[in-house]
């Protein structure tokens, strides 16, 4: 099983397009999405959902995009909310990030890079052993084209598709 | 006594939730109070995600469609003083004052984004920014879980103001007395 984690508000945008590519890749396997992208979601019983999902996956995919140098602020509630400091999923072996950076990769290194840290340090510890943290950014979307977003749904779509092997 | 000098402005961001975040929040407003106009954003009740016509705004001339988020920002826009009060659960800000920065620093107030695309600091007027954070863990738990909080204030939040901008961080913890807290509070704020 995989769990993938959406968080944009806007359904006419490259994350929401990213969420489409990883879930196409994920065709076939069992997947629980959880959805941030309603700011009046009710969260009553999904914290329980969703941390249940999570005890059963072997991966997650986090798609969202990077606002103020870390993840939006819904997505910032679910990591409180489900990744308590006592939560532990060992069965999760890969953890893929799909990422869009409004500046360049040398602002992004400047600014710290919190969001990445809070994956790697905060939520790979509680998962498996061995897991594997992959970060798929788009740096500059500002001022890219069509070709950059183009090569970088490609590469999720690659990259999501290797969860299965 | 009023010296005919208008007083700078200071603005504490404040995520309440707890006792000692809001006994934080008081020390706080009483030791800025000497020298500053104070305004206090409740982050109770604020939205924490960001909405789908905000988003569609967010490029625009006019990036901000609500009132609580439009007060913030023209707080912000005169503030000398930028304080942010912060319980840390998992890693990062808390989800209420990470939703404020999101929503509220945006083109124009946060940072202008230039015809060549490129970001420009929108801050420079802020002076310092202040962190009080309650958080339980132990230094070397933050270190080794990143800090992201401290990054997001102190580095992403700090590039956008000026190049004197000074930056303070205030540790305090869930269970700590209020005279604990106020000796936090008002032995940082000496270098204010």
């Amino acid at each position: 099983m995989v769990t993938v984690v959406y968080c944009h508000p806007l359904e006419a945008s490259l994350t929401a397009a990213t969420r489409d590519v990883a879930l196409e890749a994920l065709r076939g396997v069992a997947t629980h999405l959880v959805d941030l992208s309603d700011p009046d979601r009710d969260t009553t019983g999904l914290t329980e959902t969703d941390a249940a999902a999570l005890s059963r996956s072997s991966g997650l995919v986090l798609v969202y995009p990077t606002w103020w140098s870390g993840p939006p602020g819904a997505l910032q509630r679910w990591f409180d909310e489900v990744w308590t400091p006592s939560a532990h999923f060992e069965s999760i072996e890969r953890i893929i990030v799909c990422t869009t950076h409004g500046s360049s990769k040398l602002v992004n290194s400047l600014e710290g890079e919190s969001g990445k840290r809070t994956v790697s340090r905060y939520l790979r510890p509680r998962c498996a052993r061995r897991c594997r943290v992959e970060w798929i950014a788009l740096y500059g979307l500002d001022r890219c084209g069509p070709d950059r977003r183009a090569r970088h749904l490609e590469r999720v779509g690659q990259r999501v598709t290797s969860l299965l092997s | 006594m009023d010296d005919g000098n208008p007083r700078a402005t200071a603005v504490i961001v404040a995520d309440r939730r707890g006792r000692a975040a809001s006994l934080a929040t008081a020390v706080l407003v009483e030791r800025l109070s000497a020298r500053h106009r104070v305004t206090v954003v409740d982050l109770a009740g604020f939205g924490i995600a960001m909405t789908g016509p905000e988003r569609r705004a967010y490029e625009s001339d006019e990036p901000i469609l609500d009132a609580g988020v439009r007060s913030s920002a023209e707080a912000v826009a005169r503030a000398a003083v930028l304080a942010f009060v912060t319980p840390l659960q998992s890693s990062g800000l808390s989800a209420p004052v990470k939703g404020w920065l999101d929503r509220v620093l945006v083109p124009g107030v946060g940072f202008e984004i230039g015809d060549d695309g490129r970001m420009r600091p929108g801050l420079g007027h802020v002076q310092r920014l202040i962190s009080v954070t309650v958080d339980d863990r132990s230094r070397l738990r933050r270190l080794r879980e990143g800090d992201s909080a401290r990054r997001v204030i102190s580095r992403a939040l700090r590039l956008v103001c000026g190049w004197s901008t000074r930056t303070s961080w205030i540790r305090i913890g869930s269970g700590a007395s209020a005279a604990e807290i106020s000796d936090a509070v008002t032995g940082a704020a000496r270098r204010w």
